[in-house]
This record gives structure tokens, sequence and C-alpha cells, in this order.
């Protein structure tokens, strides 16, 4: 994660205890899994197994697979507004150790049965609501208690410009936006939706709400450091004070961020004034 | 002079200039198509005369067209697109426009586009796309791609401007918040000014939606229009809010997507492109009369000078680029058999536009006039010229004297409003009319992007992403500088 913090550009983690929240939802809000050799996948064609015991990573697997896709849908398909990947390192990542990005998707998967009811079809702007709500995170974390530095959101499908608009002014009441970026949305519009849906939406944001997961990250090396566990296996093959400058980056990291979410507005800003008209 | 003999070759008159169009980036693209495919529409629509001028402005006819024109076996000149599809596809006129992207998909669909359409087609030769995108960038687009690209791009338009037989100006196509069209844009503005140095340059951007469509529009809108107001001869600034309005409320559209809005804006400029003459003020207390179609009487009129005259009647101050478009009746097309059209109305309606600042008819403020007395005295949009265009039935003889009223305009400027004149009907409407002007109506949203460009600016957000492609704060400041020059111009009109 360190190294990543020094050298990547940008990074989606995508934390497994989300993934599965998502699919037990989604379980037990449909009866997919009762029928016998069903299997819910991120991915049309899925895999046939017995019982719903199966390979219990291809649900999970699946919806980070459509992460993916959706992210990169911009780039392989036409749409009225494209988006790659160039244009979410520029937008999302507004200063540069602060490249840590929360997604979210709607829909997280869709069901592989044909002719069984897919959990229940949402309307457009519902996609919208739940993107921004803490179900569909695939971090385990609230993004609407903590300051958004950017948000884009890739949208697939039958989405006019209009309806990103106007879903934007939306929900962007309920968020808290940094003050020096009210109108900080990014939109991409895609034409191909993905396959089983007639739309769906991505969320990439750049939100201070990732300080929790580095925090719980520093805290559970710290238990182990302090007592000194397993450092001789790491010993043997680096230097244990890369370890802990590793530590320290990470921990700097997401004090930047508590320090962004709380800093204030500033009195003034500062301006040029034009002297002489004409 | 001027008839058609009956083998069909036109007798020489004097050419119309040729515009050489640059598409930049997915907007510019985009609108560019929708540009053409409303002049190629138009030019099917007119009569003989007009179309052949459509042609010899905008797009290149090949020679196998001309031949069949001048054969005597029955190839009619209101040849159906059918009849024209049946011939070679090659015969097709070709667009006069080159096409520049960072990425190929929006090029490569502009030309399928194009060819699907049938009457006209774009010369893929004049195309320019790599592979990986300016990802919103402007500091990419202007520096690392501009240097890159440079030769290619003057290249490109070098050969077609060579095959216009009179050259008359550029119109750059673009947007202002994204990576290519706002960067890639503005460098290629500067490059066509360097090379070009009399060839009027005239820009057409389209400005974001206010809610958001790029994070990092404010810094992108801020360079591209400090760029651009010393590059350009004019900048036609068109707002996404405003078109997405139009489509809402006069076209009755619930969910305009960005087609719908490019159809509004295209149409705009073609009410401003499009063939007209001139009404010069010494003949006839500027009301026509016995003009022909082709505006060659003499003493009347002449005919409109793309870009020439564009450029000249309304960008008269250097500090003072900033135009807008306006045009009436905007109307789905089932409503215009059902509607009657009359100048006065509309010449009415498009002074009410103008005195309110905005670029649709609904919400007018009908108290706002300059003659006003009390609270509502000096708050109607003030302007420094304008240019009118009528079209239509009655056209050469309509009273415009409601919009080019001098109290409109600073005393200073010695005429402020040309009007021109076409008989064609434009788009399929009796009577229409579209008003180019240099006035205040930029301001509020230009004012609003600089406050919130200074936030961002405060707070360091994005300076590493610009810097590492070489804009840094002495760039920003000038940028910022420049700007609020020209603000502080417009707002002590």
């Amino acid at each position: 994660c360190a190294a990543l913090a020094e050298h990547a550009d940008c990074v989606m983690p995508v934390e497994n205890q989300a993934l599965m929240d998502i699919v037990t939802s989604i379980y037990e809000k449909s009866d997919v899994n009762t029928r016998r050799g069903s299997a819910l996948t991120g991915v049309d064609g899925g895999v046939e197994v017995s019982g719903h015991g199966g390979r219990p990573w291809d649900a999970m697997n699946g919806i980070a697979a459509n992460l993916l896709l959706n992210l990169t849908a911009g780039a392989r398909f036409d749409g009225a507004l494209n988006v790659d990947i160039n244009e979410v390192t520029t937008n999302l990542v507004p200063f540069p150790k602060m490249h840590f990005l929360l997604s979210s998707m709607s829909p997280a998967t869709v069901s592989a049965d044909k002719g069984k009811a897919a959990p229940a079809p949402r309307t457009m702007d519902q996609i919208f609501t739940e993107v921004f709500g803490r179900d569909r995170q695939l971090a385990s974390v609230d993004p609407r208690r903590s300051t958004y530095l950017a948000c884009a959101l890739m949208m697939r499908g039958a989405v006019t410009v209009s309806d990103a608009s106007r879903n934007v002014d939306r929900l962007r009441k309920g968020l808290r936006m940094a003050h020096w970026v009210s109108d900080g949305f990014k939109v991409g519009l895609c034409d191909r939706a993905p396959t089983g849906t007639p739309y769906s939406a991505l969320c990439l944001a750049n939100n201070c709400a990732m300080r929790k997961p580095l925090d719980a990250m520093t805290s559970r090396f710290q238990k182990l450091r302090r007592r000194n566990l397993y450092v001789h296996h790491y010993g043997e093959f680096m230097e244990i004070d890369d370890m802990d400058a590793a530590a320290s980056t990470i921990a700097e990291l997401a004090e930047e961020y508590a320090r962004v979410d709380a800093a204030p507005p500033p009195e003034t800003v500062p301006s040029i004034r034009p002297i002489g008209v004409l | 002079r001027g008839a058609a003999s009956r083998s069909g070759r036109r007798t020489r008159r004097a050419m119309p200039g040729s515009v050489v169009t640059v598409q930049l980036g997915q907007c510019g693209n985009q609108v560019g198509t929708e540009l053409f495919s409303t002049l190629a529409r138009e030019a099917d629509a007119s009569s003989a005369s007009t179309r052949d001028e459509i042609h010899e402005t905008f797009f290149r006819t090949s020679q196998a067209r001309r031949r069949g024109h001048s054969s005597s076996s029955g190839a009619s000149e209101n040849d159906a697109p059918e009849n024209r599809n049946a011939l070679d596809s090659r015969a097709a006129p070709v667009a006069r426009a080159v096409l520049i992207d960072m990425e190929p998909k929006v090029v490569q669909s502009s030309l399928r586009r194009a060819k699907k359409s049938g009457r006209w087609r774009y010369d893929s030769a004049r195309t320019l796309a790599f592979q990986s995108g300016s990802g919103n960038n402007w500091a990419r687009g202007y520096n690392t791609y501009g240097a890159q690209t440079r030769e290619t791009a003057l290249e490109l338009v070098r050969r077609e401007t060579e095959a216009c037989d009179h050259f008359g100006g550029f119109l750059l196509m673009q947007s202002m918040a994204g990576g290519t069209g706002a960067g890639l844009g503005a460098y290629v503005a500067e490059a066509l000014r360097d090379e070009y140095a009399h060839a009027p340059l005239l820009n057409h951007c389209v400005w974001p939606h206010e809610s958001g469509e790029v994070i990092v529009q404010s810094y992108n809108t801020l360079l591209t229009a400090s760029t651009l107001l010393d590059a350009s001869d004019g900048v036609i600034v068109a707002q996404n809010d405003q078109l997405r309005l139009t489509c809402v409320k006069q076209l009755g559209i619930e969910r305009p997507t960005f087609d719908d809005m490019n159809a509004v804006a295209a149409k705009q400029i073609a009410g401003v492109l499009l063939p007209s003459v001139r009404r010069d003020s010494c003949a006839n207390g500027g009301v026509m009369v016995g003009a022909d179609a082709a505006g060659n009487s003499p003493g009347v009129g002449r005919r409109a000078h793309l870009l020439h005259d564009l450029t000249r009647d309304v960008c008269q101050h250097p500090s003072a680029r900033l135009l807008s478009l306006r045009q009436t009746p905007v109307m789905p097309e089932a409503s215009v058999d059902f509607t009657t059209f009359a100048w006065p109305s509309l010449l009415k309606r498009t002074r009410q536009m103008l005195l309110s600042g905005a670029t649709l008819e609904e919400g007018l403020d009908w108290g706002l006039d300059p003659a006003a007395v009390g609270a509502g005295r000096g708050r109607h949009t003030k302007c420094f010229a304008a240019s009118l265009f009528l079209r239509g039935l009655g056209s050469d003889a309509a009273d415009a004297s409601l919009v080019s009223d001098r109290e409109l305009f600073p005393k200073w400027v010695p005429a402020p409003c040309a009007v021109q004149w076409s008989p064609s009907r434009f788009d399929g409407k009796e009577m229409s009319c579209t008003l180019l002007s240099n006035c205040q109506t930029p301001c509020p949203p230009i004012g609003r992007m600089l406050a919130r460009a200074y936030q961002m600016r405060a707070a360091r957000a994005y300076a590493h992403q610009y810097a590492e492609h070489g804009v840094g704060d002495e760039e920003f400041e000038q940028a910022f500088a420049r700007v609020e020059d020209v603000l502080a111009t417009y707002r002590a009109l």
C-alpha cells in the first residue's frame, strides 16, 4: 500500500468484507439461491454449480470484475461523453498522494439464471441513489459522513446527459463536498449497457472516508510490530526500517485525509482585481 | 448574368469565400458533424443557386457531379438524395473540414455518420487521431499534444485551404471544459493565427453544464478563454445549460441528449453562416426593392462575405470578442404548419431576448428596456454590436429597427447593427431570425467560473497535474488577469 501511495497514479481498493456484505444482501433479497444449480455471477453466462455453496468466491469476484468492465467501458465502446482512464486520474486526484478511490456500483450483480427474476429492476433515479448509499460501496465505509474531494459517475446504457445532471443536482445536497469543488462531478456516458441490465452506474469517489481502512491497516500492523511478531521472516529479505517507513507513510496519508476532511473553508480567497479599464 | 443556360452550366460570377472548419475534441467533432448535416440539408432544400453557394462555401464538390450537371442527359439540378446515391457515392460533396481528436472513436463515428446521410461526407484523409486521449488535462492538450501535432495539423489545414478557390476564414469548433477540445484547440487557434495572420478566425466554444461535466472544468475554461480571447477574432460561447433549456422548454423534449442539444446549436450557427445579402443603409433607407435571389442588382446590398464581414461587424474592440447566438422561432417540427409567422413579433421577441440576456424565449422579462425609468433602468443586458440575419418570406422588406435600435448600443460604435437577409426559408420555417451579438450574456457564467477557479487555486487542488505539463502559477496568474480584464471591459458598458 505504501508503494502504491508512492508510485501509482490512482488506486481502487476493494474490500472483501464489503463484497461479502453485498453478495449476502442480494442472496437475502432474491430467492436465487433456493434453486439447485443456480449461481450469482457478475458476468453473464455464469458457472453452474451444485447447491449454493460451490465456488463462493465467484460472486464476489464477479463484482470486482464488473468494476473493471464498467471502468473501461468508456474506452471500449462509443458514447455521448467518453471517459477513459486518463480522465479518471486527472479528475479524481487533486493532490498527488491522495489517490485512493472509493468505488460503488449499481446494479452490483446480475443473475445468471435465465428466466428467473433478477433482483428487482431499478428505475434510473434509483440507480443514482444507490451508488451514493452505504450499501453498495466496495469498501466498508460510509461516504456520506466524510467529505468528498471529487466524484466521477460513469453511466452505461440509455442514460442521457439531462438524466445525469438532474440526478446530480438532486443528490448533491445530501453530500459533503470540499468547499473548493462545488461543481465537482465528472460524468461519463457510454452507449452500451452491460449484459442483463438496461443501464448501470459506477461511482468513483475520492472521499476522506478512505482514512478508515488505512487507519485500520496501521493499527493491525502496529499490533504485530509492537511485539515483533513474524518480523524475522521479513527480515531475511528486506530491511526492517523499510517496513517501518511504509507504516509511517500510510499513517501520514491517513492524517492527511483527516486534515482535509476537517479543514474549514478560508475566510477570503485571493483574486486579481483589474486596475483601469479601456 | 447569373442566369442558368439550358445546358445547366453556371455563368461565372464572383465566387463566395470558402470557410474551412476545424473540429477539435469529442464535442467539437459532434457539433461539427451536426452543423454540416444542417448545412447539407438546407442546401438540398434551397434553390439551385443558393445550393451552389452553400456547397462552394462549405463543401468541395467532386468533378463527377459537375460533369453530371453539364450533361444534357437529364441529371436534373434538384437531384434527390436517393438519385445521388445511385450515382457514385464518391460524388457526394465533401465537407471542407479537418477533424482532430486524441482518441479515434469519435472521429470514426463522425465519418460514419456523414457517409450514412448520403448527402455529404468527410474526407477521411483530413483526420488526425491519436490513441490515448488528453485526460481532460488542458495542459496536456496544449503543451504536450500541441507540440506533437503542430506540423501534421497545420499540413492538413494547408491542404484544405489550398483546395479553396477563394478562402474566407477558419471556423473552429471545440468545447471549453475538456482536454483536447480546450487545450489542443487553444493551441491550434494560436498556430493558425501565426500561420495565417490575416485570415478571420472564429471559434464556436461550448460552455459546460454548471452542475459539472468535468471536475477541472473551471481551470480548463479559464485557460481556454484567456488564450482564445487573444488569438481569435471572435469567440461564440454556446452554453450547454441554455441549449438544454431550449430543448426542454421550446422543443418539448423532456430528457434531451447531446444530439438534441447539438442540433439546436448547429441550427443557430447555420442561421448565421448560410448565404445572405447585406442591407446597406445607403440604398433606399435600408429597404430593398426588386432584389433578386442572388442579390446581384446593382446599388442594392452585396452578398455577405464569410467570415470577414461577421468578425468585422461584431468584434470591433480587441478586448471585447465574446459572442452569443439567439434564434427564433424554435419549435417542434410538428408545430410549424400550425404557426403563423410575422416579422414584427419575431423581431420584438429577438429584441427582448437580447435585453434579458437569455438565449431562449422562455421567461423573458418584458419590463427590461433601455428607455425604462425607475427600478428597471439600466438592468438590461448591454451590447457592443450585433449582426442580424433575417431569412424567409419578406425578409428583404422587414423593418428591423426594433433590433437595430441605436439605444441598445454604445454611442461611440459607428455602425452597431448589421442586417442581412435571404429569401430562402431556413429549417422549413416561413420566417426566422438569428442574432449574433457581442454582449454581456456570457459574463455571469464567466464570473462564476472565475470564482470557482480562484477557490480551487487557493486550495492548490490539481496543481500537480497541470504543472506536470508546463502550466504553473505564472500561467494561471496570466490567465486570471486576462479574463478579469475582459470581464471589466464588459461590465463597464
